[in-house]
């Protein structure tokens, strides 16, 4: 048993921030990431042990992320933001649409403060919708390669692309003049 | 793969990227939550193919040494019946064993997860006529619903969990700073775990039947303050029926 658990607590413990990370970013949300990680934790904890037997080339940081990612979707749905998800659900990668942001774009280039590009620049990705958010999250904070996201946001490898895409289309559009 | 990598992001933009951290405490938590899950994992027996040096139990010692006993001394047909019939019993004295060993466990285990995952209920009230009527429908028998306020127990909420093998009431209430859980549930076939007051890991559990319900309470309070809990609730069921 104790052997079962430190593998575990030395394998699966260390990803405690991209956990977090991952978790605040879907749910926008700090106590709620902070339950969910818990749960995703109790979660790895019981699949721990088949996950171990069978990985295969799947590393232990993209498999928590999975945990973790459909731990959030639980709590959408509990918390009825399910319109947030059905809203892009079919075929959203396809339909041309423009993403609400803060209609504050012309910044006054005095305040152009590190802080304050540093608010901007999350404050954007906050806006983005969730199915584009989760995959720029995968890509530029946590760095997966591009099949561990598809698995994560079980997606095909084309869609992980175009939403990437599309996301960051729009972070350049909404951060043009920081750029 | 014909697909083309997306066009980077600028790094004016990705470097301003905010990596959250985790907050400090919890990873304690985590580890906490983990090594009551553990703990429940070993009771259930799942890990018993991981483990086998397992201590043997005072049972399982008691259990090899009969069964050899009755091999030496008794003739072959009737030694075999013998044995096979003190293993029966033994077997079902170590199984009933288990099982009470595993439904205090369970009520642990769901006792520190309601404090763990900020679900400790689903309807937080400490008015009785509102945590009552939640229960309907939802239940297939009516809990009975005290507020013990008067006697230092308030009622915080109420809300649903499983324990052994079918839905239940749990109803929480609260001793100074220390939550206690209480489960009721109909007064079963067999009891898994006769009634009583126990102690594991820390926590006190006391058992008790009346008017055809059985009463499980778990907490981090003291034994002393877990019987005063016992007599107010048994008190106040007695006033009301």
């Amino acid at each position: 048993m104790s052997d079962f658990k430190a593998r575990f607590e030395t394998e699966i413990l260390p990803h405690l921030d991209a956990a977090y990370s991952l978790a605040r970013w879907l749910t926008r949300d700090e106590n709620a990431a902070e339950d969910i990680v818990q749960d995703a934790y109790l979660r790895a904890f019981q699949y721990f042990e088949s996950y171990d037997a069978k990985r295969g080339d799947c590393a232990s940081r993209p498999w928590l992320l999975g945990i973790v990612r459909n731990v959030c979707y639980s709590w959408f749905a509990q918390n009825k933001r399910s319109h947030e998800l059905i809203e892009y659900a079919e075929d959203a990668d396809d339909v041309a649409h423009i993403l609400d942001h803060h209609g504050d774009a012309k910044t006054p280039e005095t305040i152009l403060t590190q802080v304050r590009e540093r608010t901007m620049v999350n404050a954007a990705i906050a806006n983005l919708a969730i199915p584009y958010r989760e995959v720029l999250i995968l890509r530029e904070l946590e760095e997966l390669s591009y099949d561990d996201i598809a698995r994560i946001a079980q997606i095909p490898i084309g869609s992980v692309m175009s939403r990437l895409s599309r996301a960051r289309a729009q972070l350049r559009q909404d951060l043009r003049h920081i750029c | 793969m014909q697909n083309t990598e997306p066009e980077e992001l600028p790094r004016e933009i990705k470097q301003h990227i905010t990596r959250h951290q985790a907050p400090p405490g919890l990873g304690r938590r985590i580890r906490y939550a983990i090594d009551a899950t553990a703990e429940a994992r070993v009771m259930d027996g799942v890990e018993t193919h991981l483990s086998p040096a397992k201590a043997l139990t005072p049972n399982d010692k008691l259990l090899g040494w009969l069964s050899a006993w009755t091999r030496q001394w008794l003739s072959l047909g009737f030694g075999a019946a013998c044995g096979a019939l003190i293993t029966l019993v033994l077997l079902y004295f170590q199984q009933t064993d288990h099982a009470a060993q595993q439904f205090q466990q369970q009520l642990v285990s769901s006792h520190v997860h309601s404090l763990l995952v900020a679900h400790k209920t689903d309807v937080q009230s400490s008015d009785q006529h509102t945590v009552k009527p939640w229960f309907i429908g939802k239940l297939d028998y009516a809990p009975v619903v005290i507020d013990l306020s008067g006697e230092g127990f308030p009622l915080v909420g109420g809300r649903l969990d499983y324990m052994d093998g079918r839905t239940i009431a749990a109803l929480v209430y609260a001793r100074n700073q220390h939550l206690i859980n209480l489960y009721v549930w109909p007064k079963g076939e067999a009891q898994k775990l006769n009634p009583g007051s126990y102690a594991k890991q820390g926590y006190n559990l006391m058992g008790w039947t009346q008017a055809n319900m059985q009463f499980w309470a778990v907490t981090d309070a003291s034994e002393k303050e877990l019987r005063q809990f016992m007599g107010a609730i048994e008190l106040a069921n007695v006033a009301k029926n």
